[in-house]
């Protein structure tokens, strides 16, 4: 089972190689330090050497990063320096892949997982970062090279004197990250796969090679005692991996499939497979036992993904050219409901299903759900094309079924690296305020930070006269000149923007805001014929919006109902709604004084058998607290009517619910038109 | 001519008498045990002479002939041993036996009358000398039945839904109302379909069991009753044959010992298990998928153009000639009939004094307790369309009915009768869950069809036509007939929020701060597939070998097809209970034992080496999902102990018992679990430990099921609190104050003569007071332990009461027993 020898696509391989390059390099170009992992690091190698904590204190977390972040600190082109290593190192563990693979399998294979491992987003968008993930990633690919080919029996000695001190120094680096359990055990599980291969043959090669590796898996588990008792159950690493493998996740049921069927292969394509399928199942373990201790490790082991995909589609493509067996219509339907379940998740479970690749919540995650959706739904086609027999396109019987895998996921893959990488560096690092400032600034522009961390201006090069710690000092700061910027964290736009109309009565200029962005840019004072891009101008207004019901009540609390309205997802009002309507119900409030905290807007819809009721818990954008004497505050409630709504006239009722919303305490109505606390707020026909 | 036409006349008669025999038996108040027994006799007469009325003579197969007195004494044996095992059953429910005796007795019985059947199987069969326990399928189910009867009824029922459906079935019995389930204060039932609650109320009358008002647990000779024996029985029949008709499928296919470790798989996977204990829905619906399942692979390892099974019987000058064809019609007329004297005996009445014959009635309100605080007061509901009376419906489906067994029974395909009968038995399913019942088969057929076969003719789809026609023939009647009584309440809340609205929008289920993503059901499969769990990477990694053949390879591509379309269906809807993966849990642990088959088998083999890889992942795996059991935090209930209870309860973060701890057991059973599956990487005694993998799991479902359910039920329920109360002397006929309990359980064992008060702080003072004035010193109460100072406050009134809780959180963590003792009353202590 040797593919045929066509020399020009190893170019291919070698290509995939640049592609990475390419790609990193070209994201590195826009990148800023993002939140998270990156701005700790620096942030602690910022504190200097000696002080506690630096070196590491939560579990799986070794020295070497922030040894290389201190160096990057202390040199003004160490960041740079550190990020190309990384791509380079990246690199390197590509290489190892497509050799282990090329040597265990052949090219055909290894090219595809070459490419594989090149373009998978988990993989690419950690290259270029000072992230430990770089390095355990390459160290990780580069060491179950090595292993799994000094236990080949064709190796000879010189060879693996060589493998063994290359394997023995991507070791180090890995142990020096992530710790013994990831940085060992993953990437030596060809160990475990050489003595379950050797089945008794070989007595002396199975106890050697499983004593070696036990020694490593004492080693691992030492100093994981808070993985006892966890909350952390067995799913976790599953669920979180293929999040983090996408789009490859929906071929896994192929590629597991394949490992599984190379029985009749030759002796070393066992091997790579054992050692694939071990590996898998001890990254299982590490993970599960890292993520119990307390440890917040992406997938180490993409590589085993890479290569396992590289095995199936090699096998696939060898079935419609030469006439071998077919992938599994089992494993490609499994593949194929993977795929449509994957694609809900993204839709229904932006923060479960987006995060793992970007390890924070995204504000507006519609890029990077059509990122996400896109593959999947193409990956869906092209599983559906292939369950069904050979694609109908004109020229598709040319390309073997394998490549079109290799084709849409590699497509899939790119495009979720582009637009998801884009929404993820908009919302973790403040570049896009930083830009606006920086296209703003004169010589008289003085900016300060709020809620920005001190590493992150420094590292972004922008030099900031002051940070504030209180509101109402950077309130105060900031409206006192025109040419003052400050940059804050989003969630203090509320909070600022109430002590600005306290101050001004007007709403706080804003300026270059990207929707996805968590960081934003204030201005004490626009320039003629510039707007605001505060999103609060159409929540908080000086008098009441046209064109809603008038529901005029009083509360007992300083607050009045004014309007309500009811629009669809376009935002137009509408008089009538069907069973599973989707829209909103906005409430207009007035503030009649100072309002205290600790109130929710609640809508109800009667619609029967089971009412409509949703409730704007806490306020979420604009809370009570921060209602000042006029303010006219509308409210949006997401509503939907239950599917089985039963036809007839539906009575809308609202009102302002008592914090934490669990119960039916109320704001009391002293006036208006109301029954039980609930203000009417007109009816609405359900047809 | 003229005697076929008398025959035939006869064959008629005799269908209407046995019918009409059934319609008296809805509506007389003839004891218990001896209705159920007449009514199934006459449902077969019924059954069987309409099939031997609408088949032509001379459409009957040759075959060799058997004398009735071949088979005489086995087919005695065989119904001695069924009385047997009722009388063991009605004893148990009466309390004499105790839990020792019950175990030892129905199992026993069971055991017996299994044998018998085998005996009387061969007979027919012409078998001879084949010892039983050599066989396959006779240990399989013998591992059954030891794993899953000793200890059925030994712990009361559990919440919420044990309970619910239990009242709903007791209150079934006692209102004499099959039609319209009604439960304890809120009136009638609309949240599920009806055949859980009519076997549990069939099972009720056919072991004496007494449902009136505060009867329930009065068992013979001064015994406290055992009903959960009546309640779950059923449901062990039910999990018996439906692994029994897989397994037989998969024996089909992959051999009879696939079959075997299909069956011993299933039996002690912990999802299954557990379902088989509890008298829900679940099991129902499942059961009668995996029925159905079974029936399809038998008709996909049936060669074409095969016939029917044929036997000839001779009875003295008579011959019963006996074929699957009729079998099937047979079937299909049993599950139909009853129905069809159900919807008939709601417009008559006999008695004594003769027969009456009247327009629909329904009427609210709990049998005998209707004047009890906050139960349903009792009146006569308006019928929603009184035009068409149930006698009507009965008629058209009996009609449909006799149309469709004719065709049945003029099949002569055996893999077309296969097909047909596996939509015939996918009815009770349906009628338990809902639509459920019938998805997952077309799923597989679809799936099948489309991904292997892809070509459609007219003589191939008859058969699902025909079994299409007769599934709506068994489902539609109470639906349709409960519509025409209720209306659109009754279609609003069973169809449209029960069975979509639940698909579609969350509906009380308990999952707040849950991740309820793809995941969630990959989580509870592992829990639900335990101690198996590591043995399902290989078991799903066995796809497409080479020399298995087509006919096992569509197997494999229907069972995987079962589980995804199952595992999908319960990730996109929208409310989620951990036990809605259930249905997915079977075709899992078929492949597991196709895989453990083969490991048996096939020791050494090709792919020895991945096998030994997949091992290694299947020890992983085994120790992680087991960690969860003991391994979990403070904060979750029992250290992670009552996963196996939120796999068939909800509220789950009820506390879990802090004098039951099963940590250690657990533990161990995990590490012997990860051992023998770690164990099968070796080259050699692969067979030794799969057979350890085996015995494992074993000793595992033993101890899931007899000391960790029997230990961690009572609390999870309120059995014996009420029978603290009913052994109160002094509590006179006064009702059981539930005060804020909505859990049912104490509606069921008390018979439904409660007192509730819900929110009824007002309420409460008043009905005490009037009590004092009626000379009651003492009332007793049952309520959550954290409501008793809530209790202790609502009683004062213009007389002050004591409150003693009676039970400690040792016995129940959830709910106490407490008296209230008026303070000048006479202490009887």
């Amino acid at each position: 089972m040797s593919s045929p020898r066509i020399p020009w696509k190893n170019a291919v391989a070698a290509l995939a190689v640049v592609a990475l390059f390419v790609v990193t390099t070209a994201l590195l170009a826009s990148r800023g330090v993002s939140e998270g992992t990156e701005l700790r690091l620096l942030t602690r190698a910022a504190l200097g050497p000696s002080s506690p904590g630096v070196w590491g204190t939560a579990p799986l977390e070794g020295g070497l990063p922030t040894a290389i972040a201190t160096w990057a600190l202390a040199h003004p082109w160490g960041l740079g320096a550190v990020r190309f290593a990384s791509v380079v190192l990246m690199a390197a563990g590509v290489a190892a892949t497509y050799v282990a693979t090329r040597t265990l399998v052949d090219a055909h294979a290894a090219r595809i997982s070459a490419l594989v491992l090149a373009t998978l987003p988990l993989y690419a968008m950690h290259a270029g970062s000072l992230l430990p993930e770089a390095i355990t990633f390459a160290a990780g690919a580069i060491t179950f090279a090595c292993a799994v080919l000094f236990v080949r029996d064709e190796t000879r000695t010189r060879s693996r004197i060589v493998l063994g001190a290359v394997a023995t120094i991507a070791v180090m680096l890995g142990v020096a990250t992530r710790g013994v359990l990831l940085g060992a055990c993953v990437p030596l599980a060809p160990l475990v796969a050489a003595g379950v291969l050797a089945d008794g043959k070989s007595r002396f090669k199975t106890i050697v090679s499983l004593v070696g590796y036990g020694a490593f898996v004492v080693l691992g588990l030492r100093g994981l005692g808070a993985a006892r008792e966890s909350a952390v159950t067995f799913d976790v690493p599953l669920a979180t991996a293929v999040h983090e493998l996408f789009p490859w996740s929906i071929a896994l049921p192929v590629a597991w499939s394949s490992l599984a069927r190379s029985a009749r292969a030759r002796e070393e394509t066992r091997l790579f497979s054992t050692s694939v399928l071990v590996g898998l199942g001890v990254a299982y373990g590490g993970h599960l036992l890292a993520a119990r201790a307390g440890a917040k490790v992406p997938f180490v082991a993409p590589h085993l993904v890479a290569m396992a995909v590289g095995l199936a589609a090699r096998d696939a493509d060898h079935a419609s050219r030469l006439g071998g067996r077919k992938p599994s219509s089992v494993a490609l339907l499994a593949s194929l409901v993977f795929a449509l379940l994957l694609a809900r998740d993204a839709c229904l479970f932006p923060d479960t299903s987006l995060v793992p690749c970007s390890y924070a919540k995204i504000p507006e995650p519609a890029l990077a759900r059509l990122a996400t959706l896109v593959p999947l739904v193409a990956g869906a086609f092209v599983i559906g094309l292939v369950v069904l027999g050979s694609p109908r396109f004109p020229f598709a019987r040319l390309i073997p079924t394998g490549t079109w895998f290799v084709g849409w996921g590699t497509a899939g893959a790119l495009l979720f690296l582009v637009l998801h990488h884009k929404a993820v560096e908009s919302a973790l690092s403040p570049h896009a305020a930083l830009d606006a400032y920086r296209g703003r600034r004169t010589t008289r522009s003085t900016l300060a930070i709020f809620g920005v961390s001190e590493t992150m201006a420094k590292v972004s090069g922008v030099a900031h006269e002051t940070s504030f710690s209180s509101a109402e000092a950077a309130s105060l700061w900031l409206g006192d000149d025109p040419s003052r910027y400050m940059v804050a964290k989003r969630e203090l736009r509320a909070e600022l923007n109430s002590l600005h109309r306290a101050r001004f009565g007007v709403n706080l200029p804003e300026i270059g805001t990207r929707e996805a962005s968590d960081t934003v840019l204030f201005v004490g004072a626009l320039a003629a014929g510039e707007t605001s891009q505060n999103p609060l101008d159409t929540i908080v207004r000086d008098r009441a919006p046209e064109g809603y019901f008038p529901a005029p009540a009083t509360f007992s609390i300083p607050v009045d109902a004014v309007a309500v309205r009811i629009e669809d997802k376009r935002g137009r009002a509408v008089s009538a709604v069907g069973s599973g309507f989707e829209g909103v119900v906005n409430v207009v409030y007035r503030a009649r004084g100072a309002v205290p905290a600790g109130y929710c807007s609640f809508v109800h819809v009667d619609v029967r058998p089971t009412r409509a009721a949703v409730e704007d818990k806490e306020l979420a954008v604009y809370p009570t607290r921060l209602w000042r004497s006029g303010d006219f505050v509308v409210v949006s409630h997401p509503l939907k009517i239950p599917h089985g709504a039963t036809a007839g006239r539906a009575e809308v009722g609202f009102g302002l619910g008592v914090l934490p919303c669990t119960d039916d305490r109320r704001a009391e109505v002293v006036s208006g038109r109301h029954s039980g606390n609930r203000v009417y707020g007109g009816s609405v026909d359900v047809r | 001519m003229f005697a076929e036409a008398r025959a035939s006349i006869t064959k008629g008669l005799v269908a209407l008498v046995a019918l009409g025999l059934v319609v008296v038996l809805f509506t007389a108040r003839v004891p218990g045990p001896l209705a159920i027994a007449l009514g199934f006799v006459a449902t077969l007469v019924c059954a069987a002479s309409v099939v031997s009325l609408v088949e032509a003579p001379a459409s009957t197969e040759r075959a060799a002939a058997l004398e009735i007195r071949a088979i005489g004494g086995p087919l005695l044996a065989l119904a001695v041993a069924l009385a047997l095992v009722q009388t063991g059953l009605v004893l148990a429910v009466a309390g004499v036996l105790g839990n020792v005796g019950a175990a030892i007795v129905c199992t026993g019985t069971f055991l017996f009358a299994t044998i018998m059947a085998y005996r009387l199987a061969d007979r027919v069969r012409g078998i001879s000398g084949r010892p039983l326990w050599a066989r396959y399928s006779f240990v399989a189910i013998v591992l059954q039945v030891l794993v899953t009867l000793p200890l059925l009824g030994a712990f009361g029922l559990t919440d919420p839904w044990e309970t619910h459906y239990g009242e709903v079935a007791r209150e079934m019995v006692a209102r004499h109302d099959p039609m319209s389930p009604f439960w304890a204060h809120e009136g009638f039932f609309r949240t599920k379909p009806v055949l859980d609650f009519w076997i549990q109320a069939l099972s009720f009358q056919a072991t004496n069991v007494h449902c009136a008002s505060g009867q329930m647990l009065v068992g013979l000779f001064g015994h406290v009753a055992r009903p959960e024996w009546a309640a779950r029985y059923p449901i062990f029949v039910m999990a018996l044959v439906g692994n029994v008709t897989l397994g037989f499928g998969v024996a089909r296919t992959f051999g009879k010992r696939a079959g075997f470790f299909a069956q011993l798989v299933l039996a002690t996977t912990a999802h299954f298990a557990l379902l088989g204990h509890q008298s829900i829905t679940d099991m129902p619906l499942v059961s009668s998928v995996m029925t159905s399942i079974g029936l399809w692979l038998v008709s996909r390892a049936t060669p074409e153009g095969a016939r029917p099974f044929v036997a000839r019987l001779g009875i003295g000058k008579w011959e019963v000639v006996l074929t699957s064809s009729r079998l099937v019609a047979g079937l299909f007329l049993v599950l139909l009939v009853p129905q069809i004297g159900l919807l008939v005996s709601r417009n008559i009445d006999v008695s004594m004094q003769g027969a009456l014959i009247h327009a629909d009635r329904v009427i609210s309100g709990s049998a005998g307790n209707e004047h009890l605080p906050g139960q349903v007061a009792r009146v006569v509901e308006r019928i929603a369309f009184p035009k068409v009376w149930p006698v009507h419906q009965g008629l058209a489906w009996a009609f449909l009915g006799i149309l469709v067994a004719s065709v049945i029974v003029s099949i002569r395909d055996a893999r077309a009768l296969a097909i047909t009968a596996a939509f015939v038995v996918c009815a009770p399913g349906t009628l338990a869950k809902g639509p459920a019942g019938f998805v997952f088969l077309s799923a597989v057929v679809v799936v099948v069809w489309l991904m292997d076969e892809r070509s459609v003719s007219i003589d191939k789809l008859g058969p699902y036509a025909i079994g299409v026609f007769a599934l709506a023939i068994l489902v539609v009647p109470w639906f349709l007939a409960m519509h025409l009584r209720h209306g659109r309440a009754f279609t609003d809340e069973l169809v449209m929020r029960h069975m979509i609205g639940r698909t579609l929008e969350h509906l009380h289920d308990t999952n707040e701060g849950e991740d309820t993503s793809a995941r969630y059901y990959l989580w509870q499969l592992g829990y639900g597939l335990f101690p198996w769990t590591g043995l399902v990477p290989a078991a799903l990694s066995t796809w497409g070998r080479p020399h298995d053949g087509p006919v096992r390879e569509k197997a494999r591509l229907g069972l995987v097809a079962w589980a995804l379309v199952a595992f999908a269906l319960v990730t996109v809807m929208k409310t989620k209970f951990h036990h809605y993966v259930f249905p997915a849990v079977p075709p899992i642990a078929v492949l597991v034992g196709v895989e453990l088959s083969r490991l048996f088998g096939e020791p050494g083999g090709r792919d020895r080496t991945a096998r030994g890889a997949l091992a290694v992942v299947g020890g992983i795996l085994t120790l992680a999902v087991g960690a969860d059991f003991f391994a979990g935090p403070e904060s979750y209930p029992g250290h992670g102990q009552a996963r196996f209870m939120h796999l068939f309860t909800y509220m789950y973060r009820r506390s879990w018992p802090s004098n039951v701890d099963l940590r250690i057991p657990l533990l161990v059973l995990t590490v012997v679990a990860t051992v023998c599956t770690l164990g099968l990487a070796a080259r050699r005694g692969r067979r030794i430990l799969a057979g350890a993998v085996s015995a494992s799991a074993f000793v595992f479902t033993l101890f899931l099921l007899d000391v960790y359910l029997v230990r961690a039920a009572p609390h999870w329920g309120q059995r014996e609190l009420v029978a603290a109360w009913m052994a109160k002397p002094d509590r006179g006929a006064e009702p059981l104050i539930a005060w804020n309990m909505n859990w049912k359980g104490e509606n069921f064992y008390a018979g439904n003569h409660v007192a509730i008060f819900l929110n009824g702080h007002a309420q409460l003072p008043a009905y005490l007071a009037g009590k004092r004035k009626e000379g009651r010193g003492v009332l007793y109460a049952v309520c959550e332990h954290s409501r008793v100072s809530e209790l202790r406050a609502a009683t004062r009134g213009e007389t002050t009461w004591e409150v003693t809780p009676l039970t400690t959180a040792a016995q129940n963590d959830k709910f106490v027993l407490v008296e209230l003792r008026a303070a000048a009353a006479p202490s009887t202590r």
